[in-house]
């Protein structure tokens, strides 16, 4: 059980891993991608990107400045996100960071859902054998189950309702 | 008549927390007598918060400026249009909002329990008489919409220029609804926790009350997209807000209940996790009502924090901890009638689906809280946008759709290899050419394609359900093809309707996959005269135009557009200063067809005359709103009453017992 708890969680996290960003790596930054990582200090709850686009304020408008000006020093992405960071802290980031206790933000749903597909499976398959168990009443019930035709039961839906 | 509406707020109060004692005793010790008491106090109930509301309207309506609310939310130049939307606008208002409308769900609950489930409607009715005893304690005590102030303002600060809107009165009031609704099929659970009957009674109306809290759920989130994506220009439908959150973590709960209670009428399977569902969602409605007012997160929803905050919080653990208590006790009688026989059967991929579904509410509910779980362990309140829920949801959303094909093509109990191959055979010719073709035409990435061709298995799988309905009519009853669609659909309206419901899934993320993956936008500042191009499409700005209202200012960049050298009309991208308002409001520019939508917005100006534009073309989204509707029509054929398959239903007969009439089977 344990192997395969591990198994699907590596899995799901290697999938998370790879699942591609919006961004090819190497590309210069722009003002709207940096501002879109970073979320808007003003108490909107929103990003930069999208509260200068729908209602921006000062806080926005000073942080774009910022961008603006870092960019033009010839900051990296990384370079601009580290020094806001430094700033306003971890918060003024839209994206927690995949280290440290940050890294439960990413991992914890996949591992939730693998830990439930684990119990279902496991609770399934208990049922199962206990089922085999019982030939008698299974097949009988499966095979009336397994060999009706889909449109035998298609009429009989519509013969109970008519 | 602010007083007037308090005394009808401390009375309800009063009246209904009798009225949910008095239901219990009367349901525990059938006393007929005091049932009918309780009765009687669920309708005064209503009348008064009926009473309430009206004197709040009717201050709004008075331009009442004693009133604190009524100063806050609105000014003498308010139009009439948004003065009513005052009600539910602010925090007291809308939970007198909610109130009054919890009032009238236990009036229809009442009167319906004159027909059926007749002996378990007190219990039904105590826990939601309790449940409104609590709010309007939480109103009369703690946020009171008719509170007056010392003095009386000489004029009110007016209703928020983003709330001018028509959708304040569709996105709000469908999204509280929602919310509200989900406490009826939470009551019938309880009931039949309390009162110990766990056998089917109670499945019937928590799933059709389900459906229509569902349905209303549905349109708020949808309403909020079409607002956020038109009006406010988010430049986007969906911000991943907390608040928007809220809204979302119950409905993914909703969903996997109204799967899962297939399984629990068809096989008597899944009794405790049915009770489960209905007990997450309940709370997950409790815990967004508690996340709109308690401060706890950012949000642009957000009310002001005050003493609601604890209250609300109080009560999100009280119905928890009250639920999962009884829930406990009545384990023992909670067994299922079946077992699952297999790993591949229909009662396994709902299973799959529901655990998806949770997966995902779960994952949600993780992204909104993380901030303040890393604040409490390590100080540092860690932000969680947009990116990550994009990142996080994409692969579960994925599976969800892949689900939703799957699940009707595999036969209940356990399937044969057969019964694979014979239902899997078309959805597969259908997904696996559309793949094929998408990889060859150019798609990328993989993801995409992956991607649509699910929605092309699904597509698939719903299409050969439909013709193997069609053509059993057609052979079994002389219909033609063209009137044996409409009469199976109407003669089987659950199946069907839920077949129409994940045809409206399959538009919805078909516009939601493409718009996301395949938007294009350029944002630039512009001279009069100068273009922007993106795709096929050329924007070119004309000028700036200022115009002033009686109490507003509207910047607006006049757009001239053409499309692959054609001209294609004119937009208007604006930006709006209501009253004094220093904030400004977006008007985007949007030019919306089946294939596209050309989406402009004016991010800002200089003082030469420029524009700062962003123009996006996103594809698909029309289909996102069609898609909505579309899953609306689908419940509400799903929901349509069948009035013979109630007449086979058995026929509760009416027996007295102990004083209380009750109903037997």
């Amino acid at each position: 059980m344990r192997r395969w708890m591990l198994l699907s969680a590596t899995v799901l996290i290697l999938v998370l891993a790879a699942w591609p960003s919006t961004t090819a790596a190497g590309d210069p930054p722009s003002v709207h991608e940096i501002a879109s990582g970073l979320m808007c200090q003003c108490g909107c709850g929103m990003t930069v990107a999208t509260c200068q686009e729908s209602m921006p304020c000062t806080t926005s408008d000073a942080m774009v400045g910022e961008i603006q000006r870092q960019i033009s020093e010839g900051k990296s992405k990384q370079e601009i996100l580290d020094s806001f960071v430094a700033v306003y802290g971890e918060q003024v980031l839209a994206l927690p960071r995949k280290s440290g206790f940050s890294l439960a933000a990413w991992v914890t749903p996949f591992l939730v859902l693998s830990a439930g597909a684990v119990l279902i499976s496991a609770l399934v398959w208990f049922w199962a054998k206990r089922g085999a168990a019982k030939p008698e009443v299974a097949a009988a019930e499966a095979s009336s189950e397994e060999f009706r035709s889909y449109e035998e039961r298609v009429d009989q839906d519509l013969a109970l309702l008519e | 008549m602010a007083d007037l509406g308090y005394a009808a707020i401390i009375t309800a109060f009063i009246i209904s927390a009798y009225c949910a004692v008095a239901a219990f005793v009367a349901a525990r010790a059938r006393i007929n007598e005091l049932w009918l008491s309780a009765r009687n106090a669920v309708f005064v109930t209503f009348g008064l918060t009926s009473l309430a509301s009206a004197a709040l309207v009717y201050s709004f309506f008075t331009r009442d400026f004693s009133i604190a609310y009524v100063a806050e939310y609105s000014s003498s130049d308010l139009p009439a249009s948004y003065t009513l939307a005052g009600w539910w606008a602010g925090q007291a208002g809308s939970m007198l909002f909610m109130a009054w409308i919890l009032s009238l769900l236990s009036v229809i609950v009442v009167v319906q329990g004159q027909r059926q489930n007749r002996e378990m409607t007190p219990f039904v009715s105590a826990v939601l008489m309790g449940i409104l005893a609590y709010f309007l304690g939480i109103i009369a005590f703690a946020s009171n919409p008719l509170e007056k102030m010392p003095l009386a303002l000489s004029e009110g600060m007016g209703l928020n220029p983003l709330l001018r809107t028509s959708d304040m009165f569709s996105h709000p009031t469908t999204l509280l609804l929602g919310f509200s609704i989900f406490t009826v099929p939470f009551a019938f659970a309880m009931a039949a926790l309390i009162s110990g009957r766990l056998d089917d009674w109670w499945i019937h109306s928590a799933r059709r009350w389900t459906l229509i809290a569902w349905i209303f759920l549905s349109l708020g989130n949808l309403f909020g997209m079409v607002w956020a994506y038109t009006v406010l220009g988010w430049g986007g439908y969906w911000g991943w807000d907390p608040v928007e959150n809220a809204a979302f973590m119950p409905w993914l709960a909703a969903t996997a209940f109204l799967h899962s209670v297939m399984i629990q009428e068809r096989r008597g399977m899944l009794k405790l996790w049915n009770m489960v569902l209905v007990i997450i969602t309940y709370t997950l409605c409790l815990f967004g009502t508690l996340l709109t007012r308690s401060g706890m997160l950012s949000s642009v929803h957000a009310f002001a924090m005050g003493a609601v905050g604890p209250l609300l919080l109080a009560l999100t653990g009280l119905v928890l901890v009250g639920s999962l208590v009884l829930l406990w006790m009545r384990l023992p009688r909670l067994r299922s009638e079946h077992r699952l026989d297999s790993l591949v059967s229909r009662e396994a991929s709902f299973l799959a689906n529901n655990l998806v579904l949770l997966g995902a509410a779960f994952a949600v509910f993780w992204g909104t809280v993380f901030p303040i779980l890393s604040d409490a362990v390590r100080g540092v309140k860690v932000g969680v946008g947009p990116p990550f829920y994009e990142q996080t949801m994409a692969p579960m959303f994925l599976a969800l759709i892949v689900l939703m094909g799957i699940c009707p093509l595999i036969g209940w109990r356990k399937a044969s290899p057969e019964n694979l191959a014979r239902n899997f055979v078309y959805p597969l010719a259908v997904a696996m050419p559309l793949a094929l073709t998408l990889y060859l035409v150019g798609v990328r990435p993989l993801y995409a394609v992956l991607a649509f061709s699910a929605l092309g298995f699904v597509a698939g799988a719903i299409l050969l359900e439909f013709w193997r309905g069609v053509r059993a009519r057609h052979r079994g009853h002389g219909d033609s093809y063209p009137v044996a669609l409409p009469r199976l659909v109407w003669h089987n309206r659950r199946r069907y309707g839920g077949h129409i419901v994940h045809i409206g899934v399959i538009l919805l993320a078909m516009g939601i996959a493409a718009s996301h993956m395949f938007s294009t936008s350029v944002e630039k500042t512009v001279a009069p005269g100068e273009s922007i191009e993106v795709r096929d499409y050329t924007v070119t700005f004309r000028e700036l135009k200022e115009s002033a209202g009686s109490d507003s200012l509207r910047v607006t960049a006049m757009l001239d557009v053409s499309r692959g050298g054609n001209d294609a009309g004119t937009l208007e991208a604006s930006k709006r200063f209501e009253g004094n308002d220093q904030q400004p409001v977006t008007d985007v520019g949007l030019r919306s067809t089946p294939q596209e939508d050309l989406y402009v917005i004016l991010s800002g100006w200089t003082d030469d005359g420029k524009a700062i534009l962003k123009v996006a073309v996103n594809p698909l989204v029309m289909w996102i709103w069609i898609g909505g509707g579309v899953m609306v029509v689908g419940t509400l054929i799903a929901l349509w009453p069948d009035g013979r398959r109630g007449r086979r239903l058995p026929v509760l007969e009416r027996v007295p017992v102990g004083g209380l009439e009750v109903g037997r089977a």
